[in-house]
């Protein structure tokens, strides 16, 4: 039972003792360091307090005993006899000191009376608010300025690889292989869902995310594709209707479907089998870690070309066929990958490992092979420098399929692709 | 060592026994690897520790210990997810040591590895923290009828990878 296994999977994962101390130590230390910086705040407050207080008291203690009630009987009589006109100013006066005056009626009239409750004692406001977020210490600075200068950093990798997106097409933990056959290979990213086929070298299938309005890449991991190819179904922005959208390939048109139809008309491409420790995973092939098997002993596996930013390629399509020793790399963005990365000065290697090795022997029958049989030549560049304001690429609107494939483009990797083009039906 | 400290050791080992399993599978779940889930067990309870005394009651703190601990799991995702794209190498050499020991269970890891963080916190706090979809909706703040979209999508999703084993609802 799945919920057995997975109980007994995580049973088994605790966090070590050490890092428990080593948590532990930290928090603490963090915590009295903290509460350091509030006792000197504190004290210092407290002092300035104390002796703001001292001052007041003592005035307020010598006027106490020094008031003088005399006339306090005159004054009462004023006001019962008082006329209206005395009355009102009275009144007033009387309200402020109603508490005295009744107090002291007691007291005989005309003699001195000390106040015998003694000094009242008078809470002087704060001057400084608690500040929860306290100065920091030595160690708590350095780290926050080796966490901003990682910021930063990521930062400037992060505009590289703005500027390079075309090329790169997101990272490969971002990118599903959702269907391959002889034909067609169907993916889907951060970008939205893409199928090429692998014959024309064309992409025939373009459902970009914005137009969609998918709310994050992860909405995008419920894309599934019918067993035939010829369908492909998602979920749109969460809700509780479970409705997918539906793309049919041949017809080029959009519908919706509950998804437990989907289910129930549709069985759901299987092939898809994860890999690990695969010849192609010198492509960083791990994080994609996901192949179809075409026929025994052939296999189709997305990659991305370049571990690095400075070996730069885009994200390729990788029949591997190990009879023939052969891998045939379909680089999905083409030309545009390659002129955009070229544009920034990146280089463009096309596709090899990353120490510039040869995968496979060459083949055997002749034919011409893209340059496998000598070594690629590499020129690892140092990181793309980032300017002060770097340029925005904007994304090319990607075309609508169209009935009439435009014929690709022929350049040297075109060609070298065509000649070793060796698709069995 | 004063009485106060005393009580906050006492108070802060209890945290621990209680609630560090929990934080640090959830971790291990969405990080896939061990030394970032355990960045994360040490940022989570360091600030535990600096509001230790505001919690109402238990669900509270636990509620909010979950959410702490994959807010802090999104945030070095995604402050890895382009410093990945340039440094792949070291990524995989890192996480290859978490894969190779728990490879041994194999396929379980490499199911659960195909599910997105999104689904794979959700099955865990369903199945393994065995909260209600009203917990776990107020744990990962969000609504009860997204978190049943979610848990569905997940089990489909599941059902797919792991054809035919049935799940256990």
């Amino acid at each position: 039972m799945f919920k057995e296994d997975y109980k007994k999977h995580y049973d088994e994962i605790h966090p070590s003792p050490e890092l428990i101390e080593r948590t532990k130590k930290m928090a603490l230390a963090q915590y009295q360091s903290k509460i350091l910086k509030l006792n000197e705040q504190g004290l210092e407050e407290k002092k300035v307090e104390e002796e703001n207080y001292e001052t007041e008291k003592i005035e307020y203690t010598t006027k106490e005993e020094k008031i003088i009630f005399l006339g306090m009987g005159k004054r009462k009589i004023l006001q019962i006899a008082g006329g209206l006109a005395a009355g009102v100013a009275l009144i007033t006066v009387g309200y402020l000191f109603s508490g005295t005056l009744l107090k002291q009626q007691r007291d005989s009239i005309g003699t001195v009376a000390e106040n015998t409750t003694g000094p009242i004692n008078i809470d002087l406001p704060s001057s400084t608010p608690f500040k929860k977020e306290e100065g920091k210490n030595e160690e708590t600075k350095k780290s926050e300025e080796k966490k901003k200068n990682d910021q930063q950093k990521q930062q400037a990798e992060r505009t590289t690889t703005t500027l390079i997106t075309l090329a790169k097409m997101g990272n490969g933990d971002g990118v599903r292989l959702d269907y391959a056959s002889n034909n067609l290979v169907i993916f889907h990213g951060n970008f939205g869902i893409l199928g090429y086929n692998l014959a024309s070298r064309q992409l025939v299938v373009q459902i970009p995310a914005k137009k969609y309005q998918f709310p994050d890449m992860w909405t995008m991991e419920n894309v599934s594709v019918n067993q035939e190819g010829t369908k492909i179904a998602w979920y749109g922005p969460a809700s509780s209707n479970m409705e997918m959208d539906v793309y049919d390939i041949a017809a080029k048109t959009y519908s919706k479907i509950d998804s437990m139809k989907w289910q129930e008309e549709n069985y759901d491409f299987s092939g898809i089998v994860s890999v690990s420790g695969s010849n192609t995973d010198v492509y960083s092939s791990k994080a994609t870690n996901m192949c179809v098997k075409l026929s025994e002993n052939r296999t189709c596996q997305l990659i991305y070309q370049a571990p690095s930013l400075s070996l730069q390629a885009s994200l390729g399509i990788a029949i591997v066929d190990m009879d023939a020793k052969i891998e045939k790399i379909y680089d999905v963005f083409g030309n545009t990958g390659r002129q955009v990365a070229q544009s920034y000065g990146v280089s463009y290697g096309g596709y090899h490992n990353e120490n510039g090795e040869k995968i496979f022997e060459s083949n055997p029958t002749g034919t011409e092979n893209p340059e496998e049989t000598t070594e690629p030549n590499i020129e690892p560049t140092e990181n793309v420098p980032v300017t002060e304001s770097p340029v925005e690429v904007t994304a090319t609107p990607v075309p609508e399929p169209t009935e009439n494939v435009a014929k690709p483009e022929v350049t040297e990797n075109s060609k070298r692709l065509t000649q070793s083009i060796d698709i069995v039906e | 060592m004063d009485n106060k400290e005393k009580t906050l050791d006492e108070c802060f080992d209890a945290a621990i026994k209680k609630y560090g399993d929990m934080v640090y599978r959830i971790a291990m779940n969405q990080m896939k690897n061990g030394s970032d889930a355990d960045d994360v067990f040490q940022e989570v309870f360091i600030k535990w520790l600096q509001h230790y005394d505001e919690f109402q009651n238990n669900e509270h703190e636990k509620a909010w210990l979950i959410r702490v601990t994959i807010n802090q799991c999104k945030s070095i995702l995604k402050s890895s997810w382009y410093s990945k794209t340039g440094e792949m190498g070291e990524e995989l050499e890192n996480t290859l040591s978490y894969t190779d020991i728990v490879q041994e269970d194999g396929i379980l890891d490499e199911i659960l590895n195909q599910l997105p963080e999104k689904y794979r916190i959700v099955i865990h706090l369903f199945y393994y923290e065995e909260l209600s979809i009203l917990q776990i909706s107020q744990a990962l703040n969000e609504k009860e009828s997204t978190i049943r979209t979610q848990l569905t999508r997940a089990r489909r999703k599941l059902k797919q990878l792991l054809k035919g084993v049935e799940l256990d609802v």
